[in-house]
């Protein structure tokens, strides 16, 4: 049996159910191999979403109940269920009570924990701060650069010829944001891995000018093939006019090459390179035009080879002219930046893959897990099509060890092409195409496609595939007629064609689902087509649709591109909700945005914001103004007496209760209708506090920078539709999924071009990052053009088919068009086109509505929509409730100053004194005779209390004290008993705890120190309490107490 | 229920008739002391004397006759022995791994691991295979181990590093341990395992000669179990009480009963507390998931509410496994709550006395000596000038300083300006150099400060006190230290020092509701519990990461703690927590994101799905509500129209200049909220040149250059283009730092990077710019700069509006037309414009401030002088190409304004109907319809937009 198996598990076609099952079948077979088992995930979220489907399911078959994967497992295992069921028993106890080897992970965990067991090895600082996202970092490494120029004359000039430059094109001449933007390269697997980053900045400098010679050389020669050109028709006496054609022949281009324009090669000059009949005509053609022709065909066929090359070259050295500058500044901006992680003792998390990539590669594996503490023989990775490379071939020697070590080793893998949409974080789904093949092994590797499909329901799961169908084939064409032609112009190798031909088409080869929903319902499929001239996407109508047939707000998702796109959704919806259940005082529903709906977009939070920087600042009118109009004042109303005090009061809090003071002060917890948003600012100001610095500067400063942009969150609930992208919502499913804009693009967008790194044949500069374009595909960078532009277009595709496959009951795109409802012109394909053009072959002809003479939008259908009768979930037993209290109070407790008892006593809080009775108290309190007095001074010194002149003075002032006869017999250590701070026990009351009492027969002594400047009766009051609770315990004869008034000197007797 | 501190008082009080005087009691925390206290005191009905405390800690101590060391002076020490074998090292860098190798050796004495067995210097295989005195259970464990680090011929970098430092540590261990014997000091191992062989030798150790109850203990270490079988076998002997449930302890796989499945084995079990309570008492259990780490605390509140308020007492605990909530939970608890009682400790570093060490700490480390002077950096200034205790101190004179400094654009700030001030010059007194000095510096500043501090702020003065003692704590303790810190480190140590510090809350321990983290809860029990923070990463939390550098294998095999332990003793705390208790809440953030996975905690799976009772789910969300921007105006009321009236006088000083009334073009209410309300930003000192000091330094350059013999001279281009560079760049130099030094010259090279590339560009800008273009042309004659124009504008009603403003420069023709030049720093080149009339009425792109405010300028001129004008605007950054033309095109005529009476007419009815509009009281401050006006509007917050 092969070990390793790979599932290529298009959407829906439970590649979760597999994973888990997979899992289960392991641990039933073996109850302890949980401890072996490496499940790698994609996210977070994912992680705990599969620990707690798999504790689940082995809970369910533990437990007797009704499970879906017993079938399956009996199948696989060959055993009984009675077996099963008592497996899982086992298996559930020992996974519950060693959680911790219970290894469901994401990829960046799994990494970090291997780091985290070999610092001392890998020459890292203990406790490097781990930094996820590097654009502050990159910051201020081009802020340090800029510096810099202070005391580096090579960086002044370079910066100071680039700003001119930059200047001279229009662009911001202070390039620090471009260059750290440029920076984020520095960290991407494709990029400057590759890059040379040893070239010196005159390296490059002279790179580019060999360059630009070379194309300026070229551009000469053909001017001079050109001339040589006209020089030998001037010699035959011919004009351009009188070859085949006249004033429209070929033969005028020698004029313009001469006068130096570079004109790309005509198909007519090309065969004019071998065919006179392009030349003249035999019949009528003159002797000098024949002869001439004849000397003029080796200067064209010189042009001809020569134009192509020329135009290549003056490409290149323009791309790498307008991007040379930055790029050599990268070396630079890298060795600032790393002088700051040193600094700092800071790692950016995707450093980490570099130094794991060399570390794995240079150990064993057992050196690894033996020291990391548990070995791995079963892996399992969850969407494999997102994986990187790095993240590969960092794995891969572990994945080999187990399986050429261990018999019961295995690999599964799951993923699918199709839903690979993480390319630009470095997902690589090459991998999962052939190469994890070749490196486990063809001998060992097995691959499974999934065919059928368990999310959705019949009809939607058709209609997804003839769209698919349809519409890969048409653009699979067009990028095959795009390859072919680059091709034959000679823009990309032979292989490169063959790896991009038909990519489409391969990827999706078997894209075809079986239906397997046993459901009496069919499912509902519904395309419109709106006239985007007329109004915004109408999808609200799909929602109100699916609530009166019984669905849930819950059950909806609405996939968008972006976030851009998600505010502008969400947008809509407020303003529906405003509409339709504020009026009415009901909350409606909740909306669940990605990272989109900003901290600062609520007026509640700009308000605590407001009264921060007042706090700071009040002559700040501005934020006077967001103040007073919160409140509903007039925004230049001046401060009162009060609102200065309040500042005053706020300004000597920490940011943290300064915001629980504004909240009381302002009762902003009676505005329920922004909790979510309250909650989330005080969530960040806690954080802020904690992990940072609790310095209301501070923290203002890092809102500007940062604060302001986090989002919020709210948790799902049944009330709650959720907003994200479909970038997000991959692996998610919803009976009702809506895109409002089902507009993807397949070209790299024109305002968002991604930097691709490129070789620079034949040149010094190697690798450099190109800024995609149209200008690539004339130069050397062509063939990566092209890769781009397919890889785009698979992309776009992508992104669609992840799209369409979420829903498992209905189906809803609504697609932006022209007045006529028909194809919008567009300068960028999008898959738009393709779909509108396919659908009349998969549904019947669309309703069209109007809105007097104007279409408002044909609508497409698909199958049905029926009445959903809401299956109660009968496994979620959760009780949703929303927070509507926002409770805020005073603190009811004090904070108890060490100093307080003194100050009691009547020591003034500021100077010695103070000290000194805290110290005479620390040395008494415990002490119960001489040599402990001074052992206690002794240790006060040894733990640094005091220093040595401290020790010495305290040690006088001990013996001073001493020098009261009554105070010598206390500490004379000849008592059967002395209990210090021991406590008296007192019929359900507060314990009682004299300082000193002191046994001696039926002697009993007791002692209360006191450290003040004055006698006072209460301390009397309390030494007399002591005596009688001494007199009723009924042991003692004598009891005899005082008050030592320590600093005085002086000893009452009570 | 009883809880188990009642049974164990009862117990003890039946057993010794009322008398625990004689007993000596070991509590594994304080805590549990004095809930026992409250135990006792129910059940007597006179006083007695409570029992004698001890604490393993302690007994260890005394027995080993040694004194515990501060960590800095240990890992101090530790470096002397460790440089000798490892060289090459800093004490930085060594710091922080050392404590983890302190850490490493601590635990091998705790639990008596022979040394040099552990830490052998493997070089064979067949070493251990071959050494019988490996247990043999474990011996496959460390063949594995072994057998992947070597064989020594393929071992990579990483390896040779790991068995570098492993080869030299037995003798480093030894050695150490020597050293530190030597000077009467030990970490709390050594004191342990010194302890247990002098037990195990047959010595005595000074113990009361008392009774002995030990209650409540869990994991112990092997020295711990030596010393309880010492008192079990002393004079009066040992009884062993223990805290656990047999739900746990009987369930073999339970983590929970791990240790004490050991300990009843050794030590047997004094009878008297209950076992059977977990099932025995009935539970209500409940996991509640919520959004964020503040929603849980918030619904802490709900589930207090439901409570029943006599139960709002000790029976109530709300425990939290992040102690990072407390400051937020004291704030979030209900009314109905009377008492409440914490345990934990307030943060020190949540402290203004605390940010303002950090901020001295910043002043320093950023503070440079220049020729002798100290420099520091101008935001340190201002941030120490600013907060409150120096306000408090010298509020008066701190703003004196922070407005001189905004003011003159002071970036470096130098020590000598506040010399003479008390307290100011001290605290920028000079800078400090190392770790001494800095120590010595923030405990004398503290000191002044709290000196002259007026505040009745107790509180205020506590903080500042405890922080000051603290330093010098630190202090001490580093002056012991033969190793002295660099500068970085002792600012991480000092940072590390002060924020794991506490001060604890008032209140009498057992009244009201108890609030206590993880720990102390240790053989206390409640009706109610609530347990916060309860994601399986924070609780129990992940132990597989920590450091150590003893592999994991091998600390299996030689049964040291390994992760396991951990968790064993977590799931105790829990479990013993629940098992009598009868409420048990436990809340969690469930967010997952790039951080966290919001992943509940194993216990709640356990419970859930092994115990026999139900557990409660529970989500807490909150409501996204919808807050939708109303539009504002502003009335004209009295106060507005007196404002506005101003400039109807044709005596009065300022009138509206071109600037300001283009602000009401774009926006109305932009120009209430300027020039009627007077708003203004708060001037803010910074690092970067904003495009305003940049256009400034240009403009000031210009006008130094050409006043200097090139003004009124007739056709100047010959004279332009003789100016040298170097003049420009002396002219611009001092321009600079008038504008950035306060007018102190400083050489180029003394600036910025910023600055000095800001100069550069500056300096090509006017030479290759403005003096090549003007040297360029002929037949003008330059005739003013800066020059100011005023104008009264007629408009109805007989009354006329002053108009006034600075022209940048006049220019005279050949044929006497005046022309107005306005120099432009801005990257976007506005020379454009749709139509005249769309600058006052079309979209915010439409309406071009630089176009209309030439034309204004132009109006003025040509109106109060009766001159023809030529509106014209200098784009410097344009002005490099060849041939730039200044003048303004009208795109919807497609024509170029040569002259300014060819758009007068139309410009003058706009205008018009403008100032009409302003002087209309029935018009009210509107805001701009659409918000592409609002993109850099100061006041956009105030709109909301």
């Amino acid at each position: 049996m092969k070990r390793a198996k790979i599932l290529s598990a298009s959407a829906g076609s439970g590649k979760t159910y597999q994973l888990a099952l997979k899992y289960m079948c392991d641990i039933i077979e073996r109850p302890e191999c949980y401890r072996n088992i490496l499940a790698v995930t994609f996210t977070n979220k994912a992680t705990e979403e599969m620990k707690s489907r798999i504790l689940k399911e082995i809970h369910i078959l533990a437990s007797g109940k009704k499970s879906n994967y017993i079938g399956n497992i009996s199948k696989a295992l060959g055993i009984s269920e009675e077996a099963i069921r008592c497996q899982a028993l086992k298996a559930r106890t020992r996974i519950l009570h060693d959680f911790s080897r219970f290894s469901v992970l994401t990829i960046d965990r799994f990494f970090q924990r291997i780091l985290r067991a070999f610092i001392k090895e890998l020459g890292l600082d203990l406790n490097y701060n781990l930094e996820l996202d590097a654009t502050q970092l990159l910051k201020r490494s081009a802020d340090a650069l800029v510096e810099s120029i202070k005391t580096d004359q090579d960086v002044r000039r370079w910066l100071l010829s680039f700003a001119e430059e930059r200047i001279i094109e229009g662009t911001r001449w202070d390039m620090r944001d471009d260059l750290s933007t440029l920076g984020e390269q520095l960290f991407k697997e494709s990029g400057a891995k590759r890059m040379n980053l040893s070239l010196s900045k005159e390296d490059i400098s002279n790179a580019v000018n060999v360059l630009d010679d070379i194309s300026k050389r070229k551009v000469e020669y053909i001017k001079s093939l050109g001339e040589q050109a006209l020089s030998v028709m001037e010699e035959y006496g011919v004009a351009p006019d009188g070859f085949k054609g006249k004033s429209t022949s070929f033969v005028h281009c020698f004029a313009r090459y001469a006068s130096g324009e570079l004109q790309p090669v005509s198909d007519k000059m090309r065969s004019a390179c071998e065919n006179r009949s392009v030349w003249y005509n035999p019949k009528d053609a003159s002797g000098g035009i024949v002869t001439a022709t004849e000397r003029l065909i080796p200067i064209l066929q010189d042009i001809v080879v020569s134009v192509d090359d020329a135009i290549r070259s003056r490409a290149t050295a323009k791309i790498i002219k307008s991007g040379y500058r930055s790029f050599a500044l990268l070396a630079d901006l890298q060795k600032k930046l790393k002088g700051i992680c040193e600094n700092e003792n800071t790692m950016i998390l995707s450093k980490t893959k570099d130094i794991l990539s060399e570390f794995i590669t240079d150990n064993n594996a057992p050196f690894i897990y033996e020291k990391v503490g548990n070995r791995y023989d079963h892996y399992m990775i969850d969407e494999f099509q997102d994986t990187s490379v790095r993240e590969w071939y960092n794995l891969l020697p572990l994945l080999k060890e187990a399986l050429d070590s261990n018999e019961e080793a295995s690999v599964f893998i799951v993923g699918d092409i199709k839903q690979s949409i993480y390319r630009w974080r470095g997902g690589d789904w090459r991998l999962l195409n052939s190469v994890a093949i070749d490196d486990l092994g063809h001998e060992n590797t097995e691959l499974i496609p999934l065919k059928e499909n368990y999310r959705s329901l019949e009809n939607i799961v058709i209609f997804n595939n003839k769209l698919i169908e349809k519409v890969v084939a048409l653009d699979n064409e067009r990028i095959n007629s795009i390859v072919s032609k680059a091709l034959r112009a000679g823009k990309i190798s032979a292989s490169a064609h063959a790896s991009l031909y038909d990519i489409l088409k391969r990827a999706y080869a078997d894209h075809e689902q079986m239906p397997v929903s046993d459901d009496t319902d069919k499912g509902y499929v519904e395309v419109c087509a709106y006239n985007a001239k007329y109004g915004a996407s109408p999808f609200i109508e799909a929602i109100e649709s699916a609530i009166s047939r019984g669905y849930k707000y819950r059950d909806i998702l609405i996939l968008v591109r972006k976030g851009s796109e998600a505010e502008l959704v969400a947008d809509m919806l407020f303003e529906y909700k405003e509409r339709k259940f504020s009026s009415v005082g009901e909350v409606g529903f909740n909306i669940l945005l990605p990272d989109k709906l900003t901290l600062e977009s609520c007026d509640i939070v700009e308000f605590v914001i407001a009264l921060l920087r007042l706090a700071v600042n009040q002559h700040n009118d501005v934020e006077r103004g967001v103040y007073n109009r919160f409140l509903g004042h007039a925004v230049d109303r001046p401060f009162g007496d009060r609102e200065y005090e309040l500042f005053n009061r706020i300004i000597h809090l920490s940011p943290m209760e300064a915001f629980e003071l504004i909240v009381a002060e302002f009762k902003l917890y009676e505005r329920k209708q922004s909790i979510a948003f309250l909650q989330a600012l005080h969530e960040q100001i806690i954080s802020f506090t904690t992990s940072r610095m609790a310095d209301i500067h501070h923290y203002l400063a890092w809102w500007d920078e940062r604060g302001k942009m986090e989002s919020i969150k709210v948790e799902m609930t049944d009330d709650t539709i959720e907003v994200t992208t479909v970038h997000k919502a991959k692996g998610l499913e919803r009976a009702v999924v809506i895109v409002p804009n089902a507009r993807f693009g397949l070209e790299p967008s024109p305002n968002l071009s991604p930097t691709v790194w490129s070789d620079t044949a034949g040149s010094k500069i190697g690798n450099f990052p190109v800024m995609y374009g149209k200008n690539m595909e004339e130069s050397t960078y062509s063939e990566d053009y092209y890769t781009e532009r397919v890889m785009s277009h698979v992309d776009g595709i992508n992104i669609l088919y992840v799209a369409i496959t979420r829903a498992s009951r209905e189906l809803y795109m609504y697609i932006p068009t022209d007045e006529k409802c028909g194809v919008p012109r567009e300068n960028f394909p999008t898959t738009t086109p393709l779909i509108l053009n396919v659908l009349p072959e998969i549904c019947s002809a669309p309703e069209r509505y109007m809105d007097g003479e104007v279409v408002v939008c044909d609508k497409y259908r698909y199958g049905r929509p029926t009445t959903h009768v809401g299956k109660q979930d009968k496994d979620d037993d959760t009780e949703y409730v929303l927070l509507d209290d926002y409770v805020t109070n005073e603190p009811m407790v004090q904070i108890h100053y060490p100093s307080s008892r003194f100050i009691e006593e009547g020591i003034n809080h500021i100077g010695s004194s103070l000290k000194t009775g805290i110290l005479m108290h620390k040395v008494f309190e415990g002490a119960r005779d001489e040599s402990s007095l001074r052992q206690a001074i002794r240790s006060m010194n040894q733990n640094c209390v005091i220093d040595a002149n401290e020790a010495i003075t305290l040690q006088q002032k001990v013996d001073e004290a001493l020098n009261n006869p009554k105070v010598k017999e206390w500490f004379n250590g000849d008592w059967d008993d002395v209990r210090v701070e021991t406590d008296i026990a007192f019929n359900n009351k507060m314990s009682r705890r004299p300082d000193r009492v002191m046994i001696k027969g039926d002697r009993v002594v007791v002692v209360d120190y006191k450290f003040g400047r004055h006698h006072r009766d209460k301390h009397n009051n309390q030494v007399r309490l002591y005596m009688s609770l001494l007199a009723k315990m009924g042991c003692y004869k004598s009891i005899e107490g005082y008050v030592w008034y320590v600093m005085l000197g002086d000893v009452i007797d009570v | 229920m009883q809880t188990f501190q009642q049974e164990l008082a009862r117990t003890l009080l039946d057993r010794c008739g009322g008398d625990l005087s004689q007993l000596v009691v070991l509590f594994p925390s304080l805590r549990a002391r004095s809930f026992f206290h409250d135990a006792v005191s129910q059940l007597v009905d006179r006083p007695i004397w409570q029992p004698s405390w001890m604490s393993i800690d302690d007994i260890m101590q005394r027995g080993s006759g040694l004194e515990r060391g501060e960590r800095i002076r240990l890992i101090s020490e530790l470096f002397e022995v460790y440089s000798k074998y490892n060289q090459g090292e800093t004490f930085d860098r060594f710091y922080f791994w050392g404590d983890m190798l302190i850490s490493d050796f601590d635990m091998i004495d705790k639990y008596l691991i022979d040394a040099s067995q552990l830490l052998r210097n493997i070089t064979d295989i067949k070493e251990i295979e071959s050494d019988l005195s490996y247990i043999q259970p474990h011996q496959e464990r460390l063949l594995r181990f072994w057998s992947s680090v070597l064989p020594e011929e393929s071992l990579s970098v990483h390896k040779q590093r790991f068995l570098k430092v492993w080869r030299t540590l037995p003798t480093i261990y030894a050695e150490y341990r020597e050293r530190l014997r030597t000077l009467g000091l030990a970490y709390p191992g050594m004191m342990y395992r010194e302890t247990a062989e002098r037990i195990r030798r047959g010595q005595q150790i000074d113990i009361p000669d008392k009774h002995f109850i030990v209650a409540g203990f869990n994991a112990l270490s092997e020295s711990e179990k030596v010393l309880f079988n010492y008192l079990a076998k002393s004079n009066k002997g040992a009884e062993f009480f223990w805290d656990y449930d047999s739900y746990y302890v009987d369930n073999k796989e339970h983590e929970a009963g791990m240790f004490l499945r050991s300990n009843l084995a050794q030590f047997g079990r004094a009878e008297g507390t209950t076992i059977d309570n977990f099932s025995k008492v009935n539970k209500h259990l409940r996991a509640t998931g919520c959004v964020s780490n503040i929603v849980q605390v918030k619904h802490v509140a709900a589930i207090l509410n439901k409570l029943p308020e006599e139960e709002l007492d000790k029976r109530t605990a709300i425990i939290l496994t992040d102690e990072n909530m407390l400051v937020p939970l004291l704030h979030a608890l209900p009314s109905k709550v009377k008492k409440v009682n914490v345990t934990m400790g307030y943060p020190i570093k949540t402290t203004l006395a605390y940010s303002f060490v950090e901020r001295l700490i910043a002043l320093q480390s950023h503070s440079r000596i220049r020729q002798d002077a100290t420099i520091f950096y101008h935001q340190d200034v201002t941030g120490l000038l600013t907060h409150p205790y120096i306000v408090d101190c010298c509020g008066g004179r701190a703003n004196h300083f922070v407005s001189h400094i905004t003011k003159n654009k002071i970036t470096s700030v130098e020590g000598v300006i506040f010399e003479g001030e008390e307290l100011l010059s001290q605290l920028f007194a000079c800078k400090s150099e190392d770790w001494l000095l800095l120590s010595k510096y923030i405990v004398e500043v503290i000191g002044a400060v709290l000196d002259v501090m007026s505040t009745e702020d107790v509180a205020q003065l506590e903080y500042l006190r405890i922080v000051m003692e603290e330093v010098r704590k630190l202090e001490l303790s580093i002056s012991h230290c033969t190793q002295k810190p660099t500068l970085d480190i002792y600012v991480s140590l000092l940072r590390r020092h002060l924020q794991t510090l506490t001060i604890p809350f008032e209140g009498e321990p057992l009244e009201g509701v108890q609030i206590m983290g993880i720990l102390e809860t240790r053989n206390v029990d409640f009706k109610n519990v609530i347990i916060l923070s309860m994601t399986d990463a924070n609780f129990p939390g992940d132990r597989t990461e920590q450091p150590s550098f003893i592999p994991y294998a091998l600390r299996y095999a030689y049964g040291l703690p390994t992760p396991e332990h951990h968790e064993a003793m977590y799931a105790y705390y829990f479990y013993r927590l629940v098992q009598r208790a009868e409420r048990v809440d436990m809340l969690y953030c469930s967010r997952a994101d790039d951080k966290s996975t919001g992943e509940r905690s194993r216990y709640i799976y356990q419970l859930d799905y092994e115990s026999p009772y139900k557990v409660a789910k529970r989500s807490v969300g909150v409501d996204l509500g919808v807050s939708s921007e109303q539009p504002i105006e502003k009335i004209k009321g009295e106060v507005e129209l007196a404002a506005l009236a101003q400039y109807l006088d044709p005596n009065c000083e300022y009138g509206l200049s071109p600037t300001v009334l283009s602000k009401y073009v774009e926006c109305p209410l932009r120009f209430y909220y300027h020039n009627i309300a007077h708003l203004r930003s708060p001037e803010e000192l910074s690092d970067t040149i904003d495009s305003l000091t940049f256009g400034n330094i240009l403009h000031l350059s210009v006008q130094q250059l050409y006043e200097d013999g090139i003004v009124d001279k007739e056709n100047p281009s010959a004279l332009i283009s003789a100016i040298k560079p170097e003049r420009v760049e002396e002219v611009v130099d001092g321009v600079i730092c008038d504008l950035l030094q306060s007018g102190k010259r400083v050489a180029a090279d003394e600036f910025s990077g910023e600055t000095v590339l800001v100069r550069d560009i500056i300096i090509k800008y006017i030479m290759r710019g403005i003096m090549h273009y003007d040297s360029e042309r002929d037949g003008y004659t330059i005739v003013g700069l800066e020059r100011d124009i005023a104008y009264d504008y007629p408009i109805s009603g007989g009354r006329t509006v002053k108009l006034s403003g600075r022209a940048d420069r006049i220019d005279r023709l050949a044929d006497g037309t005046m022309q107005i030049i306005d120099y432009k720093t801005s990257r976007r080149i506005h020379l454009e414009c749709h139509s005249i009339s769309a600058l006052f009425n079309g979209t915010p792109a439409d309406r071009i401030a630089n176009i209309f405010q030439t034309l204004l300028y132009s109006m003025m001129l040509h109106r109060s002088e009766g001159v023809e004008t030529l509106p014209s605007l200098f784009f410097v950054t344009k002005m490099l190409s060849p041939d730039y033309n200044p003048r303004i095109i009208e795109r919807s005529t497609k024509s170029v304004i040569e002259r300014y009476s060819d758009v007068a007419e139309l410009f003058e009815a706009e205008l018009t109907n403008v100032l009409e509009e302003l002087y209309d009281p029935t018009i009210p401050f509107y805001q701009a319809e659409d918000e592409a006006a609002c993109a850099y509007c100061d006041f956009k917050k105030i709109c909301r937009r």
